[in-house]
């Protein structure tokens, strides 16, 4: 999994979130690093969702009807889970070695 | 939002680039998000942030577009090979594959440095923006078609006397009447004759009363003779007015009037409108783009000419379409045999002929070469973004030396890499070419407010497809010269080059650069000059004196009603009332009324000639002649017109002996070495009344601020009544917060009695010389521009060589050149380039600069101390631009110098 689609995943754990909310959150997670725009963004998106990892759902009541909101689905969030492991199990390895060093 | 609107079309057209299925589906979403990124950017970090984000994202779609297209080849080619077993690619999109790569990888290559990209972009758009603002003018006024049947057989006929043809007047009804059947090489003749209407209401029209400022009233046949028709309804029809009936009960809208004040209501064509109290029927609306000979007139009444109607005395403007084959020369010859045919019938018309010019060059010639001048003047400025543009693109290619040469040496071809630089330098000249149109959106409205009064056709100047296309060549032309003359003359070079020649090779590079950045700096030179002559001028000419006290005056100006009053006394007894009560209006001063305005455009004006009478008449030479003016007692002191010997006119003149007050000029002429007050004037064609010269006034501007005075005489009132009369009032303030109370102080005389044009005199003057102010403003702007293209190139350069020298410079600081010896140093080939483009510059000044001439006033177009004054600024500004770079090489460290 690429970063920036680890990135979006992690964005998409919260409540359904529309194209421009996700840029933002993405930007402020990342302490404003990642900056998506727009074609790379719903290049993305689309990838996730045909991976079955994220999904298309209706606009909350009272939020802008145009736009297209996303969630992540459960194999998403286990697949999700199974990369954070993966990275956790790395991250204790390198803190272990950089304080061996 | 101009800003947020532009970017979102821009970024539309990036959409374009994604495959047209996915565009379906992905479109509106993409644009919701790049709004809302746009909106935050340009609110949060401002327009330039804004446009960045612009580019970037127009980067990102060409990117993730290549990468769609690139996915659904292979899925597309593995689909293919399973059903057919073989890769059946074919050979178009292979092409449109590489096509996409070059874009892609040049657009990438654009990214890397993006302050180059930017500033090669930026000076392109101040030169593009530039031109096609001005060609937009150019084509709107000149070019664009008049959209009238064969403009060129049109012709204006104006008369004057036989002994000075530069002083052309209206017609009067009578010698206009006969016209089209006596003279052969008309085939058809109309006239028409200013005035200001007032409508108030009617069947489509609910508002309040609007002033329509001046509207062209016109025989019925005027629209037939332009061969202009109607683009809602009909023009006139020869039925809608019958000859000597008056003023008519239908009317033409121009489509500005009719969208703005109607909402384009098609019932309108056929309702009825009060225009000036007389219930009028529209009958039609004539095109988008009539061409009007006052810029801005909206509404053509019909008008029967009635030979009576003293109102009309030399008022008509006729216009008429040459017969087939008919040429200028025969039609003046034709006229002046019609005018001597006329003499007999009206001996007023005795020494009078008639002159005829061509309705295109009236229109349009007192602008034409102004125009043409000032695009030659902005094309000069394009010159220099392109120089500079080159001059970018050459340093570009340097920086770009290794990758270049790396490429060649894994095999691509010298044609490859020349593809893929004029890739480069297209796509940021198009980048450029676009921006510049956006500039050009932006400041064309305030180029044509700039202009004032002036421009003809304003209106239809605008920004459509011919303007465009204009830009594109531009844009397209200057990314393929400019752009592609460095990358042809480097590429060579770069790839063969050994380390010996490509010393040889950098040193003509520089040599090329210097020689872009000096003409650059003799173009700017030469614009600098031009746009300080022709604003020195300009102050010149509105610091001159015309002889009236312009600060606290306005003017009225008024065409008295025929019907109501019949004859001169009834008339004056009018103008009298009028003037009591003027005088009543609080704020006003003085007042007074003349027959004619000094400087007015529209004044009733002729000259009329004279002898003296204690000299016998001399046989067979022509008279000389003199301008005839009214002038009431009061008139001197209104408008501050100084008394040079004797009196002004007061009460007892209207009544007494006759008398006349004449100008230095005049008196100057007739009486060069006595005394002219005292002195006898026979005046007329037939002289019989002796006027005594009771005193002597200053001259005044004749036709425009700072023409020549001519001679002029004043009587003290009229003998018989010729048309309009215009009041004048002084005022204690601001003369424009009376005008209103003038009008309605008109009004409350005769409400019936339109009045025409209500003005204050420094409007009045300031009109007439709107184009020289118009010259002046816009060479100021071109002058500023070419100063900062001209920096900007001396300051890149510098700085480029700066940063490839660092070494030389390095090694001069090791063996003991102090910080002052390298800013010296760096300084010192500024000054020479500066110097260097200064001569040409002074070349190029003395041979253009003669063409300004004729916009000059008081101010020789080679005035050294200018030339001498532009030249220093730009000496000064060159070193300046140098002075920046040359600090930063000095401050640099001695050990990054050498290591670089």
């Amino acid at each position: 999994m690429k970063p920036i689609e680890l990135s979006l995943l992690v964005a998409l754990c919260g409540p359904p979130a529309h194209g421009y909310s996700l840029v933002r959150r993405v930007e402020e997670e990342s302490d404003g690093r990642v900056k998506l725009l727009p074609g790379n963004l719903y290049a993305i998106l689309q990838r996730l969702t045909a991976a079955g990892w994220i999904q298309e759902v209706d606009a909350p009541a009272e939020s802008d009807q145009r736009r297209r909101y996303y969630q992540i689905t459960e194999l998403g969030t286990a697949e999700l889970a199974r990369e954070t492991a993966a990275l956790g199990r790395h991250l204790a390895l390198a803190q272990e070695r950089l304080l061996a060093r | 939002m101009k800003h947020l609107k532009l970017a979102r079309m821009v970024f539309a057209v990036g959409l374009r680039s994604y495959p047209r299925d996915y565009r379906r589906c992905e479109q509106a979403e993409l644009e919701l998000l790049f709004d809302d990124l746009a909106q935050r950017e340009l609110r949060e970090r401002g327009p330039l942030c804004l446009w960045l984000l612009v580019v970037r994202c127009l980067g990102d779609s060409l990117v993730v577009s290549r990468q769609l297209r690139r996915v659904r080849a292979l899925e597309r080619s593995a689909a293919a090979r399973k059903s057919l077993g073989r890769n059946d690619r074919s050979r178009r999109s292979g092409m449109m594959d590489v096509l996409q790569q070059e874009l892609t990888s040049a657009w990438r290559s654009i990214v890397r440095q993006p302050w180059m990209a930017v500033t090669a972009a930026a000076t392109l758009a101040v030169g593009i923006g530039a031109s096609i603002s001005m060609f937009s003018v150019v084509y709107g006024v000149l070019l664009r078609p008049l959209g009238l049947e064969e403009p060129q057989r049109l012709v204006n006929i104006r008369q004057h006397a036989a002994s000075d043809p530069s002083d052309a007047s209206g017609l009067s009804v009578s010698s206009f009447a006969p016209l089209a059947d006596r003279v052969e090489a008309i085939e058809a003749a109309s006239a028409w004759f200013y005035d200001s209407v007032t409508l108030t209401d009617g069947d489509a029209y609910r508002g309040d009363a609007k002033e329509l400022g001046e509207a062209i009233v016109v025989a019925p046949n005027f629209f037939e003779v332009l061969g202009l028709d109607a683009f809602t309804g009909r023009v006139f029809l020869p039925d809608d007015v019958s000859p000597g009936a008056g003023r008519g009960t239908v009317a033409v809208l121009g489509h500005q009037l009719f969208e703005s004040t109607f909402g384009s209501d098609p019932e309108l064509v056929g309702s009825s409108l009060t225009i000036d109290g007389v219930p009028t029927t529209v009958v039609g609306v004539v095109s988008a783009v009539p061409p009007a000979p006052i810029p801005g007139t909206q509404i053509w009444l019909a008008h029967g000419f009635d030979p009576e109607d003293r109102a009309l005395t030399r008022r008509l403007l006729p216009i008429a379409r040459l017969a087939d084959g008919a040429s200028l020369e025969q039609l003046e010859e034709q006229l002046d045999v019609y005018y001597q045919g006329l003499a007999s019938e009206v001996p007023a018309l005795e020494g009078w002929t008639g002159g005829a010019t061509r309705f295109r060059s009236d229109l349009l010639g007192p602008v034409e070469g102004g125009l043409w001048v000032a695009f030659a003047g902005i094309g000069m400025l394009l010159l220099m973004a392109c120089a500079n543009f080159a001059n970018l693109m050459m340093a570009r290619l340097s920086t770009k030396k290794n990758e270049l040469s790396t490429r060649a040496c894994l095999g691509a071809s010298q044609y490859r890499l020349f593809r893929q630089l004029s890739i480069e330098s297209l796509m940021l000249s198009i980048l450029g070419g676009g921006a510049g149109v956006a500039l050009a959106m932006v400041s064309l409205p305030y180029l044509v407010a700039m202009s004032g009064p002036m421009l003809p056709r304003a209106h239809e100047v605008r920004l459509d497809w011919p303007v465009l296309v204009f830009a594109t060549f531009v844009a397209v032309a200057c990314g393929l010269v400019f752009g592609n003359a460095p990358a042809a003359f480097g590429i060579a070079g770069e790839m063969r080059s050994s380390n010996a020649s490509r010393r040889t090779r950098n040193d003509v590079g520089t040599r090329v650069r210097a020689t872009l950045a000096a003409v650059q700096i003799g173009l700017a030179l030469t614009l600098l000059a031009g746009a300080a002559l022709l604003v020195s001028s300009f102050h010149r000419l509105t610091d001159s004196d015309p002889g009236i006290d312009i600060e606290r005056v306005a003017a009225a100006r008024i065409y008295p009603d025929d019907d109501r009053y019949a004859t001169l006394e009834e008339e004056n007894l009018y103008f009298e009332e009028l003037l009591q009560n003027l005088e009543a209006v609080p704020g006003v001063e003085r007042v007074a009324m003349t027959s004619a305005l000094p400087m007015d455009p529209q004044a009733v004006d002729f000259d009329l000639p004279f002898r003296r009478a204690d000299r016998p008449a001399e046989a067979g030479a022509e008279p000389p002649q003199a301008f005839y003016r009214m002038a009431s007692p009061g008139y001197f002191e209104t408008l501050g017109i100084e008394l040079r010997s004797g009196r002004t006119f007061v009460a007892t003149d209207l009544d007494g002996a006759p008398t006349v007050i004449v100008n230095e000029t005049m008196a100057k002429q007739v009486w060069p070495d006595e005394p002219s007050v005292g002195g006898q004037l026979l005046v007329g064609f037939r002289g019989t009344v002796q006027y005594e010269v009771v005193g002597v006034v200053s001259d005044t501007s004749f036709s425009a601020l700072g023409a020549p005075p001519k001679p002029e005489m004043y009587f003290p009132s009229l003998r018989a009544s010729f048309g309009g009369r215009v009041v004048v009032v002084r005022t204690e303030g601001d003369p424009a917060d009376t005008l209103n109370s003038i009008r309605a102080s008109a009004l409350s005389v005769d409400p019936n009695q339109p009045v025409s044009a209500v003005m204050t005199l420094k409007r009045l003057t300031a009109d007439t010389v709107a184009a020289q102010g118009f010259y002046s403003k816009l060479s100021g702007i071109i002058g500023m521009l070419a100063i900062a293209l001209a920096l900007s190139g001396i300051y890149a350069l510098i700085s480029f060589w700066v940063s490839q020298s660092q070494f030389e410079l390095g090694v001069r600081m090791a063996v003991g050149a102090t910080r002052e010896n390298i800013v010296r140093l760096v300084v010192g080939k500024a000054f020479r380039l500066a110097v260097a483009g200064s001569t040409i510059g002074l070349g190029a000044s003395l041979l253009l600069l003669g063409n300004l001439r004729v916009f000059l006033f008081d101010t020789e177009p080679l005035d050294p101390a200018t030339l001498a004054l532009a030249t220093a600024a730009i000496l000064i500004l060159a070193v300046l631009a140098a002075w920046i770079p040359a600090r930063i090489a000095a401050r640099s460290s001695l050990a990054r110098m050498l290591s670089d």
